[in-house]
């Protein structure tokens, strides 16, 4: 069985249609990537399998369970699923340790000793062990993305999604951050990753997925949709990427 | 005579409204006390309760930590007629006639002057002194003599006393009102006013006591009488004391006390110029300061949670909960501070049946009403943390109760401290409003003190000395935490 199905997926804000019937599927192991024109809905799709927006029409299905508005149903969905915000929403009044233990400790129960080796494993994961004992504000946006990476992989998801995780950083840092996605695609993560990093969704991506309108325009191996694009809209985005 | 009209000769105009409002209560749902001894007449062994308001020379005031003067030692002596024994309260003029209403004490003996109005809703002895008013003025002034020489001229008064009625017939005389005559006779002796009107025997102890500079012009304008307060339907305890006056003037005790306080020999006794007393006063100050200290405490201990409570309740799913959180909140803060206070100890008394210690309802005032604005520091605070925090924690898997708990709350109180300092120390300053039920605390501790020693000019700025002692490390221990959180971060 897939791990996430989206079945006829819409989204509506007031009267403004977001997500316009998206269908997905994703099996564990894979790397999706999405890519298309800002306000195409992929941002809302994400937020849509982790259960901080509701459906307003079709189903979201992670791991069998379908995501419903009920608290115990939306906290166990939340625990399959691990996001990685584009502004990084590291705790500031937490050091870089307790920001990735304070969930396994609170959520998952785990004794303190047994959540700060997890923590420390986890931040070892991301090449910041030694920063345990910093506080966020003290470290680059790079860093911070990488902890904000550590922090989701300490609740051990099915599934982690990423929502443009490079977008705010400064150009010398996205290196660094795609590095550590790169590594967690080789381990056989389940990833689903919203980019405008093309390079990344070439070497890194099974599949790509073309967004616009709050529709899925076109999906295919990214050396597909990437280079011998079908759809005119697909083109034209690519396109214009390319020039800048 | 002052306290002709009503209470409000203490400038909390704002508390009128509202004893009118409790008056009129009280009178509503008539007094549901339970039968008290004074309804048999028969007081063998009992304690008479009476009220005051301490600042009144000769007739009441605190000296040496205890009350004294002509009121206090006839209200001793009228119990030991009865057989009683008697204790007194102090309490501010304002609220010592609800106090009375609602069952508190059973006498006021407080220089009350009677006057037709208040003989319409309060229950009066017979009459026990005979004052009147004077003028006084500087003692160089030779052209003050009384009232006629004011012609043209500017007098002080106390607010709302009957010195008010003398000086309409007077339309020539351009009258200040102060809030109590100590005011009135410093603002004649820095040369602000010809001449004072008011109370001749108060007005001579304040001269001989504190303003050698000031003399009395001799002659009394009016003739007024005071008597003991009781509420209307308990004719057998003013019966009662009436008969211990009557045996009191028989047996020559009366004209003893009388002779000791106004008599010849009161009058020219020379009195000292002691100048003021600091070690007492900075001893009773201290005392008040304590009172305002832990009241303040207990308060802020009590309104931080209860005030957070209130936040989170406003923000809850449940509508009529946030509902009636946010109905506390506006309640509690869209009314003064005064009226709260005179609400719970005068008139819950009535409406519900419980009788609530002077204490217990100045933290109770003073909690309920902080609560009201710690929660809307609160809630501002909360509102100032990024939503998207709340967003990464509740996508961790934490429940929305554990979000605000480890991620939201915390933050918050980092945004929250400056303002929640703000809010500690206008408590401080706000809890001087309790003394209106007969808690001691600083402002009264200041007032018993400028009223006995006659020395306003010197006790206001040691009142103001003894809150700033409070207020300075208040906020030097706010800005040390504050920066301490910011290091944290």
């Amino acid at each position: 069985m897939s791990l996430v199905e989206v079945r006829n997926l819409h989204k509506r804000f007031g009267t403004l249609e977001v997500l316009r019937g998206v269908d997905l599927t994703v099996e564990p192991g894979e790397v999706v990537v999405f890519v298309g024109p800002s306000g195409c809905g992929k941002s809302t799709l994400l937020r849509c399998l982790c259960g901080l927006e509701m459906p307003s029409e079709g189903e979201v299905v992670v791991g069998g369970v379908p995501v419903r508005d009920e608290p115990k149903a939306l906290q166990a969905l939340h625990r399959r699923v691990g996001m990685v915000f584009q502004r990084f929403l590291l705790f500031p009044h937490l050091s870089v340790l307790d920001n990735v233990t304070l969930a396994p400790r609170k959520v998952l129960g785990l004794p303190d000793a047994e959540a700060e080796a997890l923590g420390r494993r986890m931040l070892e994961l991301v090449h910041l062990g030694e920063k345990a004992g910093a506080w966020p504000e003290q470290l680059s946006g790079g860093q911070q993305q990488r902890v904000a990476i550590a922090r989701a992989l300490a609740m051990k998801p099915e599934v982690m999604l990423f929502d443009e995780p490079t977008s705010a950083l400064d150009p010398e840092l996205v290196g660094e951050v795609l590095e550590v996605m790169r590594e967690l695609a080789r381990e056989g993560m389940t990833m689903c990753v919203v980019t405008h990093e093309m390079g990344f969704a070439e070497d890194v991506a099974h599949r790509v997925l073309f967004m616009d309108a709050g529709k899925v325009v076109e999906e295919g191996a990214p050396q597909q949709v990437l280079r011998e694009p079908k759809h005119p809209r697909t083109r034209e985005f690519l396109a214009r990427l390319l020039r800048r | 005579m002052r306290r002709f009209h009503s209470s409000c000769h203490r400038a909390w105009t704002p508390g009128l409204a509202l004893l009118g409002l409790v008056w009129g209560l009280l009178w509503a749902t008539g007094c549901r006390e339970p039968e008290r001894p004074s309804e048999r007449g028969d007081w063998k062994g009992r304690t008479l309760r009476i009220g005051t308001d301490a600042t009144y020379p000769p007739f009441e005031s605190v000296r040496d930590g205890e009350l004294a003067g002509f009121d206090i030692e006839l209200g001793a002596l009228i119990a030991e007629e009865l057989g009683a024994k008697v204790a007194w309260t102090n309490t501010s003029f304002d609220g010592v006639f609800p106090a009375l209403m609602a069952g508190k004490f059973d006498l006021v003996m407080s220089a009350v002057t009677m006057t037709p109005e208040r003989q319409q809703r309060l229950g009066f002895s017979d009459p026990y002194y005979t004052a009147g008013q004077t003028v006084a003025a500087r003692a160089g002034d030779a052209r003050i003599t009384g009232l006629e020489s004011l012609r043209g001229k500017v007098a002080g008064i106390q607010l709302n006393t009957t010195a008010a009625l003398v000086l309409k017939q007077y339309p020539d005389v351009e009258v200040r009102q102060y809030p109590s005559i100590d005011l009135a006779l410093q603002d004649l002796l820095n040369g602000n006013l010809d001449g004072v009107v008011g109370d001749a025997p108060t007005l001579h102890y304040f001269i001989t006591h504190g303003f050698q500079g000031l003399r009395t012009t001799g002659g009394l304008l009016t003739e007024e009488h005071y008597g003991i307060v009781s509420k209307p339907e308990d004719t057998a305890l003013r019966e009662a004391v009436n008969g211990a006056l009557r045996r009191l003037r028989e047996s020559g005790r009366f004209a003893a006390l009388e002779e000791k306080y106004f008599g010849e020999a009161a009058r020219r006794a020379p009195v000292e110029p002691t100048g003021v007393p600091w070690g007492r006063v900075a001893r009773r100050l201290a005392q008040g300061l304590a009172l305002t200290l832990g009241l303040t405490a207990l308060s802020l201990l009590a309104g931080l949670p209860l005030g957070l409570v209130v936040a989170l309740g406003r923000r809850v799913r449940m509508r009529p909960l946030a509902w009636l959180c946010a109905a506390y909140v506006e309640a509690l803060r869209g009314t003064p501070l005064l009226v709260q206070i005179i609400f719970i100890y005068y008139a819950l008394p009535q409406l519900l049946g419980v009788d609530l210690a002077p204490m217990l309802a100045a933290v109770l005032a003073l909690t309920l009403n902080s609560a009201a604005y710690v929660a809307e520091i609160f809630r501002a605070g909360i509102a100032s943390v990024d939503p998207g925090q709340s967003e990464a924690a509740r996508a961790l898997g934490m429940s929305p109760a554990q979000a605000m708990r480890h991620v939201i709350l915390p933050q918050a109180v980092r945004n929250v401290l400056p303002p929640l300092t703000n809010e500690g120390i206008a408590l401080l300053k706000d809890s001087s409003l309790v003394s209106i039920i007969g808690m001691a605390e600083l402002t009264r501790a200041g007032q018993e003190l400028a009223s006995q020693l006659a020395a306003p000019l010197a006790i206001w700025p040691a009142v103001a000395v003894f809150y700033l002692l409070a207020t300075l490390p208040l906020t030097r221990l706010a800005s040390a935490l504050e920066r301490r959180l910011q290091r944290q971060r």
